[in-house]
């Protein structure tokens, strides 16, 4: 795949992802040229047997979100799901693992599972969960901790699930 | 990693990745919440901040009294879309029909 390729099947999704992150649409196209200005100043430093390319962009765009929020001091909060220093397992950003999170969920319960939805991706606190749901905040507790405690199986169990090759999702900044 | 951090960053990779079979289940729990189930943001603002995020003084026509079953007492409640009222009690939210 040349740089070329990769501005064509990528630009959509880093666009998508930034604008997603970022509420002004002039900075956002700002950022994504930004993004394939390093994608491209890196390009021949990419290894492909460490990270699939998909991984090696996202990790690159997400990064990008960080540095504008932290460098341009925006009035906006930086999201909580990108706001943490942790390094990230580069073995843990695959589409398969995506795929195999997707079974896992429906093997919980509706409740569980609504709950870890709408708390991780959606990003509602347990308490919003609570007003969304109609659950009484006790029970979001409990359906929050069960299906932590069941997901933790399934990522111990699949030792390709955050098992692999610790990469710091720094090292695309 | 935790398996809270793991989750996070899995369903911000799932942002950018848009992989299909995970979008389904994301998309079934939303669509669960997206009408007669899901609380306006007005209502949403009033369960994170309390109370004091809302003026109940002075637009009485949105809230009314009702007996919370979670606060055992009458309480304000502010009446959301569908006939359905939520209560203002800081952390409370209890939802009932207000019809």
């Amino acid at each position: 795949m040349d740089i070329e390729q990769v501005y064509r099947e990528y630009h959509d999704k880093v666009l998508a992802y930034i604008r997603n992150r970022i509420s002004n649409p002039e900075d956002a196209e700002d950022l994504c040229a930004d993004v394939f200005l390093k994608v491209q100043q890196r390009f021949s430093e990419y290894d492909r047997e460490k990270a699939a390319v998909s991984t090696w962009i996202y990790t690159i765009t997400r990064n990008a979100v960080i540095d504008h929020y932290r460098v341009s001091r925006v009035s906006e909060e930086l999201p909580e799901e990108i706001a943490s220093d942790e390094e990230i397992d580069a073995g843990l950003l695959q589409r398969e693992t995506l795929s195999e999170l997707a079974d896992a969920l429906m093997k919980l319960s509706e409740e569980e599972r609504n709950v870890i939805v709408l708390h991780y991706y959606n990003g509602l606190s347990l308490r919003e969960v609570e007003a969304r749901t109609g659950l009484s905040y006790g029970k979001v507790k409990l359906r929050h901790n069960s299906a932590i405690d069941k997901l933790k199986k399934f990522f111990s169990d699949d030792a390709a699930i955050g098992g692999g090759n610790i990469v710091s999702i720094n090292r695309y900044r | 990693m935790s398996t809270e951090s793991k989750l996070k960053s899995l369903f911000d990779f799932q942002r950018f990745e848009q992989e299909s079979k995970l979008q389904g289940v994301i998309d079934e729990v939303n669509s669960s919440y997206s009408s007669g189930n899901r609380l306006d943001d007005d209502a949403l603002e009033l369960v994170a901040g309390g109370a004091g995020a809302v003026n109940t003084d002075t637009d009485n026509a949105m809230f009314r009294e009702f007996y919370c079953e979670k606060c055992r007492t009458i309480r304000k409640f502010k009446m959301l879309s569908g006939g359905r009222a939520i209560c203002t009690q800081p952390g409370c939210g209890n939802m009932i029909d207000g019809k």
